[in-house]
């Protein structure tokens, strides 16, 4: 590879990062895509009352969902391990690190409170949708400082 | 940790485009890289070093004396 990319012919580094970057971001489409179709059906299936307003769905709906999601998130870290370079990787490796802090320290905080009565019980969603915040907000802030 | 990667870069009219291709990493750890916001990993810093024909040290200053 090193002797590939020490050709003298230019633009050989430009091709080769383009191509990199346009791998990155077909990966990123298609995880919106499964994400946006996992979220659609989860959000229209309907019985009695829609999934996301406390209904259920069937149990076959909910194993393909929680395969394709398990899919994408688990190939995904794969695909993207073997792909980000090593600034990427310790940008990511930042954002995870103060999400995971984020979670075992509010978890408890919020338990406790809710323990005293003080706050309602801890929701798994919003402790999930925090999670991801925090995660976001690690990244920015460590990619744009 | 300062470094001459920019000037490298410059002499040879690349982009940091084309200098990220070539170390198969993404123009924005290049960027990373010659601002000072990240110091490379040793595997990455001989990547550098091979391919401007330099040593590690010709390329990376870290401020610190040989004694």
């Amino acid at each position: 590879m090193t002797g590939v990319l020490m050709t003298d012919e230019r633009g050989v580094g430009e091709r080769q990062e383009r191509a990199k970057r346009n791998r990155v971001l077909t990966y990123y489409a298609v995880l919106v895509l499964l994400g946006g179709t996992v979220g659609f059906v989860f959000a229209t299936y309907q019985s009695d009352t829609p999934a996301w307003a406390g209904g259920n769905i069937p149990p076959l709906v909910a194993i393909v969902l929680a395969v394709v999601t398990a899919g994408a998130m688990l190939g995904g870290c794969v695909f993207m391990k073997r792909r980000i370079d090593e600034v990427e990787f310790q940008n990511n490796l930042y954002a995870s690190g103060w999400a995971t802090v984020a979670m075992m320290a509010g978890y408890p905080v919020w338990y406790l409170l809710w323990k005293g009565q003080l706050v309602p019980e801890p929701s798994h969603q919003i402790i999930f949708v925090a999670f991801y915040i925090v995660m976001l907000a690690a990244y920015l802030i460590r990619k744009f400082r | 940790m300062k470094n001459r990667l920019k000037v490298l870069r410059a002499e040879r009219d690349w982009s940091q485009a084309e200098l990220a291709g070539r170390l198969d990493v993404s123009r924005q750890a290049v960027n990373a890289i010659e601002t000072g916001k990240y110091d490379p990993s040793l595997p990455l810093a001989f990547r550098i070093a091979r391919l401007f024909d330099m040593k590690i040290e010709e390329v990376f200053d870290d401020g610190g004396s040989d004694d």
